[in-house]
């Protein structure tokens, strides 16, 4: 009779313990949308470049600038970046005196040999690629490049004396 | 009869007719009772949480990569409470993400809970003081409730004592968060996720 008041007493506290500590919780939530969106730029450290005079017998360059691009694409964007620079006609400089060819103009980023402006990439003309490489490999990336220009005049006659002026196109493709 | 002794004789019929007319009443009267009756509530404990603004938090940038960005809104929660006596001694509010990895997750990757940070304060209710600064969601959980790692504790609340105001009370609090993806080179697309909050009472 004795144990069983005990384990009865016992059984009463268990619940009086339960009872004080139960958990007691209520629950909401908040939804978070996020999206990235794609991301392509480019852009040049300085608007214009200028050759005070074109050296006979030598490649006259443009003061070094730089060029950041950046990206962020989804895969479905395409397999490759480029960076291509273009002049809109084979007269990449004109003036009163006359025209410089693309033919004469070579361009290079880094320690790349540069390349006369004569080729064609993904539809541009009078254009030089100065870097490609697979969007896989870095779908989201920035980078900086230092683009040096010049005018190649190692042989043939310089311009005749007078100003000249022309633009070059930069553009990032990813296709 | 002479008037005085005739008074006299009124008096003494009249007394005699009143104390059989009380008598009568006396032994007419039946009670059975009173009986009390014990009147018992109960009332339940409860314990509500609700966002009242900011429940759908969009952020759309082509900037997210490598910097912090605020969510737009900031998130309004509503806790109120209402407990028993000597049922609960502490009162929490936890925010926290399912899976810590990829609290926020798309077909091009995920955004890990470490990245969300939050941070609270009070408007209506006892100050907060939990987390005045942003925190990252990499906290425990409170007695089981959250997620290791994925967790951040908005406050709590000691239920000391009995008191009425204790016991019952309610608190509003802002909830700001950001992502922080410094160093962090998200992929293009969309992400989503679910941040749960819960209040406990232990």
């Amino acid at each position: 009779m004795k144990r069983k008041r005990s384990l009865a007493a016992a059984a009463a506290l268990l619940f009086v313990a339960t009872a004080t500590h139960a958990q007691v919780t209520a629950t909401t939530s908040v939804a978070l949308n996020v999206t990235q969106a794609s991301v392509i730029s480019i852009s040049a450290s300085t608007p214009t470049v200028t050759i005070p005079s074109v050296a006979a017998g030598m490649v006259t360059s443009f003061p070094t600038f730089n060029v950041t691009t950046a990206w962020n694409q989804p895969a479905s964007a395409g397999t490759n970046v480029q960076l291509i620079g273009y002049f809109l006609t084979t007269d990449a400089l004109s003036g009163a005196s006359g025209v410089i060819p693309t033919s004469r103009v070579i361009g290079a980023i880094g320690a790349n040999t540069p390349a006369p402006f004569t080729g064609t990439f993904s539809g541009y003309s009078n254009a030089v690629q100065f870097f490609t490489q697979t969007l896989a490999s870095a779908p989201n990336s920035t980078r900086t490049d230092a683009m040096s220009i010049g005018l190649d005049y190692t042989t043939g006659a310089t311009p005749t004396a007078g100003s000249y002026t022309g633009t070059l196109n930069l553009v990032l493709l990813v296709q | 009869m002479r008037p005085r002794a005739r008074r006299c004789c009124t008096s003494m019929a009249l007394a005699i007719l009143a104390l059989v007319v009380g008598t009568g009443r006396v032994s007419a009267q039946v009670i059975g009772g009173p009986v009390p009756i014990t009147l018992n509530v109960n009332q339940s404990s409860s314990l509500t949480v609700t966002v009242q603004s900011g429940n759908v938090q969009t952020l759309v940038s082509p900037s997210l990569s490598n910097a912090i960005t605020n969510f737009p809104t900031p998130v309004q929660i509503l806790t109120t409470w209402d407990f028993r006596p000597n049922t609960v001694s502490s009162l929490s509010l936890v925010a926290y993400f399912a899976i810590p990895a990829a609290a926020l997750s798309g077909p091009n990757g995920t955004i890990a809970a470490s990245r969300v940070q939050g941070q609270v304060s009070s408007s209506v209710g006892p100050a907060v003081t939990s987390t005045p600064a942003w925190t990252a969601f990499t906290g425990n959980g409170v007695s089981a409730n959250g997620v290791s790692g994925g967790t951040l504790i908005l406050w709590t609340h000691a239920i000391t004592g009995n008191a009425a105001a204790v016991r019952k009370n309610q608190q509003a609090n802002r909830l700001d968060l950001r992502l922080n993806l410094l160093g962090v080179s998200l992929p293009t697309g969309s992400y989503a996720g679910t941040l749960v909050i819960r209040a406990l009472a232990l």
